[in-house]
């Protein structure tokens, strides 16, 4: 993701460039940030989750949006295209377009690579402040490590992590489970 | 910080660079990253903290480090400098150096930029990989807005969002608080 516009731009005139633009960009604090395409491995970690929860879901009230499910997280502050989105229940969208969510259950990221250091908007923070959010994962991809965090009643957060290829990730919020072996088959580590 | 050198070095050339070096330079797994300056925010909020837990540390059996003290973390045989870290008890350390802390008790960040992922990702991954460390702090420099993560019983983290200038954070693990108000005092944010 590289820095793209200087002038502060509105929400609204993001979503109508975004809605006949070739590529997607990310949207925060009136800026707008081209979205790069992604590595082999992140690729592959994403078509794993991809399958593993789609066929856990496939008969539930659920539904998964993979890579191009632009998400509003805040009112002005932020749009952006999780790597993963799973919805349970009716989801909700801004408009008519149906194309942005307004109420994920769970978004997934898969992190950067630890030598692309300003690559990408750090949101997870902002995901935080989604009410419908109930959970959110980050996944490495240069190590088998999965970061679970699970909203609580209270609304801090329990951060688990698991860095096993024999762990499993227990999905609460969309009653569904997440093997390491799965989420990176094919998936080589460099040494 | 920015990538510097794509050939392997070990822990041993690293240390032996870095302590003839004229900057500060941070270690993961056999590469080198140069740290640049910080912005006058973030040295500002480096500075308000140090003060606030300066004065509630007197006396205790604790010391605290502000931005120049390298801490071990045993992820990606990494060697990275926190922008504060504190240790309660006795201070262990890598060699007779004194120079390479191996139990930090609290780490805190100051997020450069809300685009900024290395901190807030993988610096904290890295950072959870030390026994010692009971708690540690995000703290960003565009909004008023803290992140605790505080270790579990069970070695998993509890995460609060800090969000008002009228908090206080309770920081148990050293028994000081830190009041966003004094942590951002001076900062203004749009």
């Amino acid at each position: 993701m590289s820095r793209q516009v200087k002038p502060y731009i509105t929400p609204e005139e993001y979503l109508a460039l975004e809605r006949k633009a070739d590529y997607k960009s990310e949207y925060l604090h009136g800026e707008v940030f081209a979205m790069t395409g992604a590595s082999r491995q992140h690729n592959l970690i994403a078509a794993n989750i991809s399958r593993t929860l789609g066929n856990q879901l496939v008969d539930r009230p659920c539904e998964l949006y993979v890579s191009d499910m632009r998400v509003k997280v805040t009112a002005s502050g932020l749009y952006t295209y999780p790597d993963l989105a799973v919805v349970c229940g009716e989801p909700k969208f801004e408009d008519g377009f149906i194309d942005t969510l307004q109420n994920p259950t769970l978004l997934i990221e898969i992190l950067s690579k630890s030598t692309e250091r300003y690559d990408r908007i750090a949101k997870t923070d902002y995901y935080r402040t989604l009410d419908s959010l109930a959970e959110h994962l980050l996944v490495a991809q240069e190590e088998y490590r999965i970061e679970q965090y699970t909203r609580q009643p209270d609304g801090s957060w329990i951060l688990a992590e698991t860095s096993s290829l024999q762990g499993v990730v227990d999905l609460g919020s969309i009653d569904c489970s997440l093997a390491l072996i799965d989420v990176y088959k094919k998936v080589a580590l460099a040494e | 910080m920015s990538r510097q050198a794509k050939t392997y070095i070990t822990p041993e050339e690293y240390l032996a660079i870095e302590r003839a070096a004229e900057h500060k330079n941070e270690y993961v797994n056999g590469e080198i990253f140069a740290m640049t300056g910080a912005s006058r925010k973030h040295n500002l909020i480096v500075w308000n903290i140090s003060g606030e837990l300066k004065q509630q540390l007197k006396g205790k059996a604790c010391e605290a480090y502000p931005s120049d003290m390298r801490v071990k973390a045993p992820a990606a045989h990494s060697y990275v400098y926190p922008d504060v870290v504190v240790i309660c008890g006795e201070p262990q350390f890598e060699d007779g150096y004194f120079d390479t802390l191996l139990n930090p008790t609290l780490v805190i960040e100051v997020l450069s930029k809300s685009t900024e992922s290395y901190n807030r990702f993988a610096k904290s991954a890295y950072y959870r990989t030390i026994e010692s460390l009971a708690e540690y702090l995000l703290v960003a420099q565009e909004e008023y807005h803290v992140e605790q993560y505080v270790k579990q019983n069970d070695g998993r983290w509890l995460l609060s969002d800090v969000r008002s200038l009228e908090a206080v954070i309770d920081l148990k693990s050293i028994g000081c608080s830190l009041a966003l108000r004094e942590l951002y005092d001076r900062i203004s944010v749009d």
